[in-house]
């Protein structure tokens, strides 16, 4: 029970009011972008990472948790109310709950969501308490074999695995790579692709990457799309935000299977909550066809609690798996991996043997966020859902401002800000061709990563490629690779044959 | 008959011309690199060379995939341009695959002008957006070229003035013309809100804590 006597001390150290405060603001930024369709907490985050110039890493680290379970939180809200869910983590509850909303029932729809992120967050945390030092003690054994391996699953995994299209979520690698390439090489000092800029030497920043492709990428493709309307049909929800007796009845077995699904996918880098998401929505429809009174279709209460508990397990195991192993298993995590690198700080096995100060208190932050949070978006969600009137103009010109602010703050260099305006402009290719954003932050994050523990490997070994499968963690870690890749290809088959009947 | 997607028109290459050029540049860049040391085999230019070969087959894959016949899509007339079709109650378009619903939930009218609306913001009133009727044209790959020259020419004119301007007054100008690009012409509450925001970033940032921006020829405040 050391975690417990540990945890025990995390909550001594952010039992403080600075500490609160900024749990409190960054449970109070994150539901806010959730709720603001385009806006994500990747990006919230993003744009934030300057502040880690200036702020106690505790209170940095805490409050870029609490913005990304409150994404999870207030992205539901959007699409119960409006049927425009403010990310795509939302979408699968958002069929359900719009019906719910439409029958009536939209303060009911609201709460079991909100409950349902509570839930699977505080499920997700409790085990990353207990086995998060596990698992790092079983990741100290790792060696270069093991963490080359390890860059290699996150690659194909986010890419091939999970993105609707393997080619696509391959060439957005691809990019992600080339930019991780630029600046001195470590390991031999030798400048690469700077071409005698010294502004280049030590690479792209990961902040203007971050915020270029997430922030201002957006921004232009807002502008893009001026022009389509949007129709928008809100349902104000009326009544109690409370459950009846029965309604948590029929909520609380989803809310568990939905973290059930969370779970592991947290772990996986399969780019985020979309795809437990559509499981739990999946498996929740399949059970309601059993039932003598089926109700999806007319607002099923099971369709919003099932994928709202999964999208926010996934974030918290995705906290875990990001400090115990350093792989960041969703675009969010691979920025929040950014912020801990601001500090020098590196995630992994030996985080929590070098700052476990930092780790615990992190740790006992998501308890604190989660309660806040369903503070934050029981009862006021229908507030929650007037932050949807702030005109988009301004909405995007201050995110702009903003973006511009980070880039510069984090050089005060004109070159960080024409890198900047390039790297928009591929952001909104991407956006408008369909080229997901989260493997280039994977990419960039991890590629160095992939390839000096290449090279240490092969220079250890003397070029034998052996040397990369030779030990058991290597192997099972390929072999999950190839049943993920195995699973993606019969799922897409699965798909086209239902989508021909 | 449904158009084609934006992301499998002829405009999507754009992607993997990208990839071409990055694969070039890091080619370029490999074969001229200075290495400091022995680089052996698995030394600073190995990398490289496997992502450059990456970025190739992947534009290749890429470009495949796009231009491949789809006879959902083609239909009789294939590889037809796609234009402002007007296809009515069939704009729910790419959502069979809900997971692909990430990019194109909403629907867009034709946008004939290709400017956005004169005067009046797309949000005047909260939820007065411009109601274009039931007459919906699956046109997906409608950009708005003006308002995106817009958006990316203020951007470019803020970093060629930033440093004589000095922040508050270039991030006010860079608010304003993004606003703009967004639809919104209301001049006087856009700028008075760009300044509003410079100033606050200023104040909080670099006054309380400490990060330094451009003062510009304003100096002191």
């Amino acid at each position: 029970m050391e975690q417990l006597t540990n945890l025990l001390g995390g909550f001594a150290d952010i039992l403080s009011p600075s500490a609160l405060l900024f749990v409190f603001v960054g449970a109070l930024l994150g539901t806010a972008v959730g709720v603001l369709p385009g806006l994500g907490s990747a990006m919230a985050v993003a744009l934030l990472l300057p502040l880690t110039f200036v702020l106690d890493p505790t209170n940095a680290l805490i409050m870029f948790t609490g913005i990304y379970f409150g994404g999870l939180f207030g992205d539901s809200i959007a699409g119960i109310l409006m049927n425009t869910p403010g990310n795509s983590t939302a979408i699968a509850s958002s069929f359900e709950g719009y019906r719910m909303a439409q029958r009536g029932k939209a303060a009911q729809a609201l709460a079991t969501a909100a409950i349902g992120a509570f839930i699977g967050g505080m499920v997700a945390s409790l085990l990353v308490v207990f086995f998060a030092p596990t698992l790092a003690e079983l990741a100290t054994g790792f060696g270069p074999a093991e963490f080359f391996a390890l860059a290699v699953f996150a690659f194909i995994a986010i890419s091939a695995v999970v993105a609707d299209s393997a080619i696509r979520g391959l060439a957005a690698l691809a990019i992600g790579l080339v930019l991780a390439l630029i600046g001195i090489d470590q390991p031999s000092g030798t400048p690469r692709f700077s071409f005698g800029f010294p502004a280049l030497l030590d690479g792209v920043s990961i902040v203007v990457i971050t915020v270029s492709l997430l922030a201002l990428g957006e921004v232009f493709h807002q502008a893009a799309k001026v022009g389509r309307s949007t129709e928008q049909d809100t349902v104000l929800p009326t009544g109690r935000p409370w459950l009846s007796r029965a309604e948590f009845r029929a909520a609380l077995p989803a809310w568990l299977r939905g973290t059930g699904y969370g779970l592991p996918f947290g772990v996986i880098p399969a780019g985020g909550a979309e795809v437990p998401t559509f499981l739990a929505y999946g498996t929740e429809r399949r059970l309601d066809r059993r039932r003598t009174t089926p109700m999806f279709g007319r607002g099923s209460i099971q369709g919003v609690a099932g994928p709202e508990a999964a999208g926010n397990a996934t974030a918290g195991t995705a906290m875990g798996a990001l400090l115990a192993l350093g792989l960041p298993t969703s675009a969010t995590a691979a920025i929040l991996l950014a912020a801990f690198q601001q500090y020098g700080l590196q995630p992994g096995p030996l985080l929590l043997e070098r700052s476990g100060d930092i780790v615990w208190a992190l740790l006992a932050g998501f308890f604190l966020a989660m309660v806040v949070l369903l503070i934050l978006n029981l009862p006021f969600a229908p507030l929650w859902a007037q932050l949807l009137r702030v005109p988009k103009s301004y909405l995007y010109a201050g995110i702009g401002v903003f973006a511009a602010f980070g880039v510069y703050a984090a050089g005060a260099s004109t070159v960080d800000l024409v890198i900047m305006l390039v790297i928009g402009v591929l952001g909104l290719a991407m956006r408008l061709y369909d080229i997901p954003v989260a493997p280039v932050l994977i990419a960039v994050i991890l590629g160095p990563l992939a390839e000096y523990s290449l090279r240490d490997a092969m220079g250890n070994s003397g070029n034998d490629p052996a040397v990369l499968v030779s030990s058991p963690i290597t192997v099972v870690l390929y072999l999950l690779l190839v049943a993920g890749l195995a699973w993606a290809a019969w799922r897409r088959f699965a798909e086209k044959r239902a989508a021909d009947v | 008959m449904r158009t084609r997607p934006a992301h499998l028109s002829r405009g999507a290459l754009v992607v993997p011309a990208i990839l071409v050029a990055l694969g070039i540049f890091l080619l370029y860049g490999t074969l001229t690199m200075e290495v400091v040391g022995d680089g052996g085999l698995f030394g600073p230019t190995t990398m490289p060379w496997i992502v450059a070969v990456l970025c190739f087959v992947v534009a290749a894959g890429l470009t495949f995939d796009i231009l491949r016949p789809r006879p959902e899509y083609d239909g009789v007339a294939a590889g037809a341009v796609p234009a402002a079709v007007p296809a009515g109650g069939a704009a729910a378009g790419g959502a069979d695959d809900a997971a692909a619903a990430t990019g194109h939930t909403g629907v867009d009218p034709g946008s004939p002008d290709g400017v956005g609306p004169d005067g009046v913001g797309p949000d005047g009133a909260g939820s007065g957006s411009e109601a274009s009727g039931d007459a919906v044209a699956d046109a997906p790959d409608a950009v708005n070229s003006a308002a995106v020259l817009t958006a990316v020419g203020g951007v470019a004119a803020f970093i060629v003035v930033l440093p004589w301007l000095g922040w508050i007054l270039a991030a006010t100008g860079l608010f304003t013309a993004l606003a703009a690009a967004l639809g919104n012409r209301r001049w006087f509450p856009v700028v008075l809100a760009g300044l509003a925001l410079a100033s606050a970033i200023q104040v909080v940032f670099s006054g309380l804590l400490g990060i330094s921006l451009p003062a510009g020829f304003v100096g002191g405040f």
